[in-house]
Parts: C-alpha cells; sequence; structure tokens
C-alpha cells in the first residue's frame, strides 16, 4: 500500500511514527488519505493525453498531501534505460547491425535511446522487448507502457516520494 | 487540414528554406513518397507530428519521436504569463485543473511539464477568486495550433545531415 512507502519514508527521514495528513487544509483520517491517492493514481483525465503517476508532496509536521504532475529523475531513468537496454541485448542474438521496431518506425540504437528517455520521463517506465524474424538484419521490437508497479516505482527511485519543509503561503 | 497534414507542409517549407529543395522526397521504411504520399500513410497510421527528419543521400528519412520543445523557450513564454499578472495585491495561489492549490513556484514547474510532455502550451486564466487574503487563480492550458507553436518556436524541426551508408530499413 502506497501510504505504507509514505509513513515509512516519513518515519526514516522526520522521525516521526504516526504522521498526521491534512488534504487543503482540512485533517484526514487514512481512509481518506487512501481514497486520495486511489484517485491520484488512477486519474488519467488531466490533459487527457496520458495517464499520470503523480508524486506527492508532504509537508514537515502535520504533513500536507499534494499532487504533482510526473517528472521523474534523470538519472533514474537513464540508469533504467541502461539496464533495460543490457539485458535486451544479453537476451537476444543482437549485434551492432541491430535496428530496433517501435510502433511504425525503425530506430538506430541512439535513437532509441532517446525515444524511450523521452518516453520514461513522461511516466512511462516498462520496456518490453523481442525479437523480430528477419532475413537481412537482427531486429528487435520494442513497445513501452506505464503498467509498471507502483511499489517498485517507488523504491526504484523512479517516483520519488518528495517534502518541502518551509510553509510556504500556508498552503 | 489535418494535424500532420500542417505539419508536413511546414516541413517542405522548411526543407525549401534550408536546402533549396521544392520537391523533397521523404523515406519511410523504404519506400520513397512525395508529400501528399506521406500525408496519406501518416494519416492512416494516426501519426500527428514529432518527427525527425535525416537528410539521406536522395531524400529525407522520417522518424516519429516524442515531442520536445525546448525548454528555455517554454520557460521564457511561462515567465512572461507569471509577469503578466497583477504584481500587488493579496498573495497568489494557482489551480490547475485540481482543486489542488499550487504556489507560483509550483505553478510554473507544473506548467512546464504540461507544455514538455503534452505540447499544450496556451495559458488560460479561466478565474480569479478571493478568499481568506489570497488571490485564486484557476488555470488551464490548451493546445495552440501548429502555425503558432512554429512562430513560437515551440516546435522545429530536427536534421541530422549524416549520411547513413548502412542504413537498412526493416526486412
Amino acid at each position: 500500500m502506497i501510504l505504507d512507502y509514505i509513513e515509512i519514508d516519513i518515519q526514516k527521514k522526520f522521525n516521526i511514527s504516526s504522521p498526521e495528513f491534512y488534504l487543503q487544509g482540512e485533517k484526514v483520517n487514512r481512509k481518506q488519505v487512501i481514497q486520495w491517492i486511489d484517485i491520484i493514481f488512477d486519474e488519467d483525465e488531466h490533459y487527457g493525453i496520458y495517464r499520470w503517476p503523480y508524486y506527492r508532496h508532504i509537508k514537515k509536521h502535520n504533513f500536507s498531501l499534494k499532487s504533482f504532475f510526473a517528472g521523474p529523475p534523470s538519472n533514474i531513468c537513464l540508469d533504467m534505460l541502461n539496464s533495460s537496454l543490457d539485458s535486451i541485448q544479453k537476451n537476444s542474438s543482437s549485434d551492432n547491425n541491430t535496428i530496433f521496431k517501435a510502433g511504425f518506425f525503425y530506430y538506430t540504437e541512439n535513437e532509441l535511446r532517446k525515444l524511450l528517455f523521452n518516453s520514461m520521463k513522461m511516466g512511462y517506465s516498462d520496456i518490453l522487448a523481442h525479437e523480430l524474424p528477419s532475413t537481412t538484419q537482427p531486429t528487435i521490437e520494442i513497445s513501452i507502457s506505464d503498467g509498471g508497479c507502483l511499489h517498485h516505482k517507488i523504491t526504484d527511485g523512479y517516483m520519488p516520494l518528495t517534502y518541502k519543509e518551509d510553509n510556504e503561503h500556508n498552503i | 487540414m489535418s494535424t500532420i497534414s500542417k505539419w508536413m507542409h511546414l516541413l517542405k517549407n522548411d526543407i525549401q528554406q534550408k536546402y533549396n529543395d521544392a520537391q523533397p522526397l521523404f523515406i519511410v521504411h523504404d519506400k520513397y513518397l512525395y508529400i501528399n504520399e506521406v500525408i496519406r500513410l501518416f494519416e492512416k497510421e494516426n501519426i500527428h507530428h514529432s518527427i525527425l527528419y535525416k537528410k539521406s543521400f536522395d531524400g529525407y528519412i522520417l522518424k516519429y519521436f516524442p515531442p520536445s520543445p525546448p525548454v528555455n523557450i517554454c520557460q521564457n513564454e511561462i515567465d512572461l504569463f507569471f509577469h503578466s499578472l497583477p504584481k500587488k495585491g493579496p498573495v497568489k495561489l494557482f489551480q490547475i485543473s485540481t482543486n489542488e492549490l499550487y504556489s507560483e513556484k509550483e505553478a510554473k514547474s507544473e506548467i512546464l511539464k504540461i507544455f514538455l510532455l503534452t505540447y499544450y502550451t496556451k495559458i488560460v486564466v479561466d478565474k480569479t477568486i478571493i478568499k481568506d487574503d489570497k488571490n485564486i487563480y484557476k488555470i488551464s492550458v490548451h493546445e495552440d495550433s501548429i502555425e503558432n507553436m512554429f512562430e513560437r518556436k515551440l516546435l522545429y524541426f530536427e536534421y541530422n545531415e549524416k549520411m547513413l551508408n548502412n542504413y537498412q530499413p526493416g526486412a
């Protein structure tokens, strides 16, 4: 449960074992926090294009919950991208001539990196690959989705729990 | 006129200016196509925009990439919008599509993410409310036309002129 991760993180960072949560200035119980988290992570209607994982923004002392658009750290995206591509190349017969098919188009490895990195910054983190039969050169088909497990996204650092400690305008 | 049609005509003009090439041939996979054939194909494949253009020996290879408007231009436009708001008066807070309240700094960061990730770049103040000595701006961000985006330099064409000796489209 996401709330468990938040509470463990608060305990670790602030040494507070029973945090109290506020939404829009109103104190809320655990059930209401869970409902809010469910809405945030299931919501995909804002701006109608992408399904957005949201980040929570929690203030120290009486923690105020707030959601943000996806914005995973670039270094984490790069690490995840490198390890995914390493694993794809290890588990296939790819070589320097390998081309990658994503959707309708074909890409070189460098182009694929650019394509996947941009997609990961948007909140898509699950890369899938399979080899296509080809008579001319090794071809790997790639797809990327946001269907990843939220727990892994948090523990991998892709979806960091962020805190703001100043009390900016009492929001 | 469809989005891809507008996009391709802007590209054709750009190629004419840059390479003095009035009848460019485009390469999609291993096929050589004129502009109207590309438009028909991309309309069928539901491809709207964001294509990297690689000038090869005898044509322009088209590939899809997610939108990536230049960050500095996005930031300048967002700064200009915030500068246009009244300087004096109560503390300003912002709502962007949800009920959550953001400080000016947070709102700038959220709007930048919308610009970069959705390609929506037209900021509109839907409503202002004075509440508890705070001035709350309800904001939404909308899609701008391809032509305006191009004028605003949020949309540009990327060329890679490296000769692709080994380019072999998927079999």
